[in-house]
């Protein structure tokens, strides 16, 4: 008696749950990735969502994906919009990559922070990323070499493929978060740029934000050397005028520490080192006609590297950007109450010295002289 | 010398509470003291629990085999003791509840998030309600077996928060920075949770078989251990979530488990290895505080009341558990309404613990003179 009690209890509760919102996996859309776009008025947003079509046979070379937009007031609105458009369930979980359009993050991004934030579904560890010229273009420009929807920016953004120092990574969703919410720190997005041309993407930039809009966009070469100090990369790469000639050095093993020093005038100096060892990648000389010693290209990489990095600071600290997070290992180093060691820095930051110290050790010139 | 009984129980026991203090009752109230005492309040909470864990031992090793309804019935008059079992009953209820309706939260929030509560409600209460009613040592037996399966997964997920890319060092610097600070009542009643586990003793003592002695190295391996989770996984959190972002998380422990990813695993998403987890553990957990506030129920009713004997008792005290848990589930599931009662149970529950902690130390007292 109780052994069959306990049965149909048991059996009652299964048909509780298959009647109670789970769907089948082939009755679900899985969306890979996200754009948000500005919309065509001020006040709109236009959503887009790639969505991968499953295949049960595998062929060669197709990777189905279907990109739908929306636009409107706000983005939880557009998804329901999008609901109404689709014949399965839309699934939120898979959701790996989030573009958010340049035009978008130049009036103000923070609305779109709010939702992705909130949604239960959207998963942490999604990246992050700024979109040239919109969202929407780069989620429907199938990427060449893919074999699965999206997959090239997946193996871009999580190391597992190529690693550049031009990428900036750490950008998975909890990273922007913190550095959105952080008090002493900017977040930054890489950007991604369309290349219709070779449908590929291009990623050589990056974006400095404040809590609002985009701020400043950077050139490649400064993006390189942001990323070196901020240790988001681990290779680089540099080149200078050595006399007549150039040289290009790559550089392993980065390593960039900072600390913030309060001088006996009460004034303060950020001090940045950069070490790293770096190999001789290319002269541009005729062979035989010079032959340097390592000492000679060490100070030479020492003096120019360390004279950009401190151009690029002075740059951001003038627009008073911190993508590097002073402000934190201010706060860190000297205990006062948060909000008022927080107010004293944004005092000091502008007038703040910047001294950057490179130790660069070429370490070789590769296989010949 | 200390004496404890089955010696391994008093680990799970321990270990148990550890696992849901820092998924569940801890982080969200500490997060919001980060900056005013939160560790402080870990550290004093942790000591405090170990002092109490010793008089604990020291007390009950002069009562081998017998829980707390026997000792009471022993040595105090019945106005102090059915009073008392009905009140300890009470909480112990209360923090069955308050578990699963934080599991029932955390499903809610990020697995399935378009079923109704009310159906994963059920899904945990059903079970537990018949699980609670099973012998004493059944339970230390799937206790232990879950504990063998399931503790190397959660160090393992420790191991790789610590070692992941995304933890930012300077915003621990940053938290630590702000120590020391006089921690708050708040903050102290509710850290205490993590270490108070051995009170679950006061049932589980009865299947002693043989003293056996207490090994004071493994307990201060217990100590180190439990007080090393805390505060690791209070930095780690704010690591990850930032000094700042972390307290705009309703779940900052699961937020944080959603940050980590295995890249080469299976699974790439932590979150979901940590749900199924914290999910088991929290069952068992509920599982314990249920039996124990069974068993001092059954301290109260009369002997010919007492379940196994009366079929009818028992079946009344079924439904009974259902329908009062599902109303209270259902009642608390809003974040408004579970915070603050959260913030309550933990006041009263760690002075229960306390009182009866050292009413028993009188009693034997009391007893050794006479």
């Amino acid at each position: 008696m109780r052994i069959v009690l306990g049965f149909l209890l048991l059996v009652s509760v299964c048909f509780l749950t298959s009647g109670c919102g789970y769907k089948d996996i082939d009755k679900r859309f899985f969306v890979i990735a996200i754009g948000i776009d500005s919309g065509k008025s001020e006040d709109t947003i236009k959503i887009s969502l790639k969505m991968a079509i499953p295949n049960t046979e595998p062929a060669k070379g197709t990777h189905e994906f279907l990109v739908l937009t929306e636009e409107s007031g706000s983005i939880a609105e557009s998804v329901q919009r999008l609901r109404a458009r689709v014949d399965k369930e839309l699934e939120f979980g898979h959701v790996k990559i989030i573009f958010l359009g340049e035009q978008f993050l130049r009036r103000n991004y923070s609305p779109s922070i709010d939702w992705i934030a909130r949604s239960t579904e959207i998963q942490q560890i999604a990246y992050f990323a700024a979109a040239k010229p919109d969202a929407q273009t780069l989620l429907k420009q199938p990427v060449a070499s893919e074999r699965l929807p999206g997959n090239a920016y997946f193996l871009t953004f999580s190391r597992e493929g190529i690693e550049s120092q031009y990428i900036t990574y750490e950008n998975h969703l909890f990273e922007f978060f913190r550095k959105y919410t952080e008090k002493g720190v900017s977040p930054i997005l890489p950007v991604v740029e369309e290349n219709k041309a070779d449908k590929t993407f291009v990623i050589k930039s990056a974006a400095i934000l404040d809590r609002s809009k985009l701020q400043q966009l950077l050139n490649p070469e400064e993006t390189e050397l942001l990323n070196m100090v901020m240790n988001a990369t681990s290779a680089g790469y540099f080149t200078y005028n050595h006399g007549e000639n150039f040289v290009a050095f790559s550089f392993r093993n980065i390593k960039s520490t900072y600390r913030i020093e309060r001088n006996p005038d009460n004034s303060y100096t950020i001090k940045v080192n950069l070490h790293t060892d770096a190999i001789v990648e290319e002269k541009g000389i005729q062979i035989g006609n010079e032959n340097r010693k390592l000492n000679e290209y060490t100070n030479g990489a020492n003096a120019n590297v360390s004279q950009a990095v401190k151009k690029l600071l002075i740059k951001l600290q003038k627009k008073n950007l911190d993508p590097v997070g002073f402000g934190i290992a201010y706060r860190a180093m000297y205990r006062e109450d948060v909000d008022k060691e927080w107010k004293k820095w944004q005092q000091l930051y502008p007038e703040a010295s910047i001294e950057v110290e490179t130790t660069i050790r070429v370490i070789s010139k590769g296989v010949i002289k | 010398m200390l004496y404890l009984p089955t010696n391994r129980m008093l680990y799970y026991c321990v270990l148990i509470n550890l696992l849901m203090g820092v998924g569940f009752v801890i982080p969200r109230l500490l997060m919001s003291y980060r900056f005013d005492g939160a560790l402080e309040a870990i550290t004093f909470s942790t000591i405090v629990q170990f002092f109490l864990l010793l008089l604990f031992s020291k007390v009950i090793q002069r009562f081998p085999g017998q829980g707390l309804p026997e000792i009471l019935h022993q040595l105090a008059p019945r106005w102090i003791k059915n009073p008392l079992l009905l009140v300890v009953c009470i909480i112990w209820y209360t923090t069955g509840i308050i578990m699963i309706i934080f599991i029932v939260k955390i499903i809610m929030r990020f697995i399935t998030t378009n079923i109704s509560e009310m159906i994963i409600m059920l899904l945990f209460i059903i079970p537990v309600g018949f699980v609670c009613h099973m012998k004493t040592k059944s339970i230390i037996h799937a206790l232990d077996l879950l504990m063998l399966i399931n503790f190397p997964i959660f160090l393992l997920l420790t191991c790789k928060a610590f070692i992941d890319t995304g933890v930012n060092w300077i915003s621990i610097v940053e938290v630590l920075s702000h120590s020391p600070n006089i921690p708050t009542l708040e903050t102290v009643s509710s850290a205490t949770f993590s270490a108070s586990g051995f009170v679950n003793m006061l049932i589980f003592n009865r299947v002693t078989e043989k003293r056996q002695r207490m090994n004071g190295l493994f307990l201060c391996l217990l100590f180190v251990f439990v007080l090393f989770t805390q505060i690791s996984y209070f930095l780690l959190t704010i690591g990850f979530l930032g000094t700042v972002g972390v307290e705009y998380y309703l779940y900052p422990t699961f937020s944080m488990f959603d940050s980590l990813d295995l890249e080469y695993f299976f699974i790439e998403r932590v979150l979901f290895i940590a749900y199924l987890l914290f999910s088991t553990f929290c069952f068992i957990s509920t599982v314990i505080y249920w039996h124990v506030s069974l068993e001092f129920l059954k301290g109260i009713l009369p002997s010919k009341w007492a379940p196994p004997q009366n079929r009818k008792v028992k079946i009344g005290l079924h439904i009974l558990v259902l329908v009062v848990s599902v109303l209270l589930t259902r009642y608390f599931v809003s974040e408004e309404k579970f915070f603050p009662l959260v913030t309550w149970w933990n006041h009263t529950r760690s002075i229960a613990e306390i009182a009866v902690i050292v009413l028993l130390l009188i009693l034997s007292m009391g007893s050794r003179k006479a």
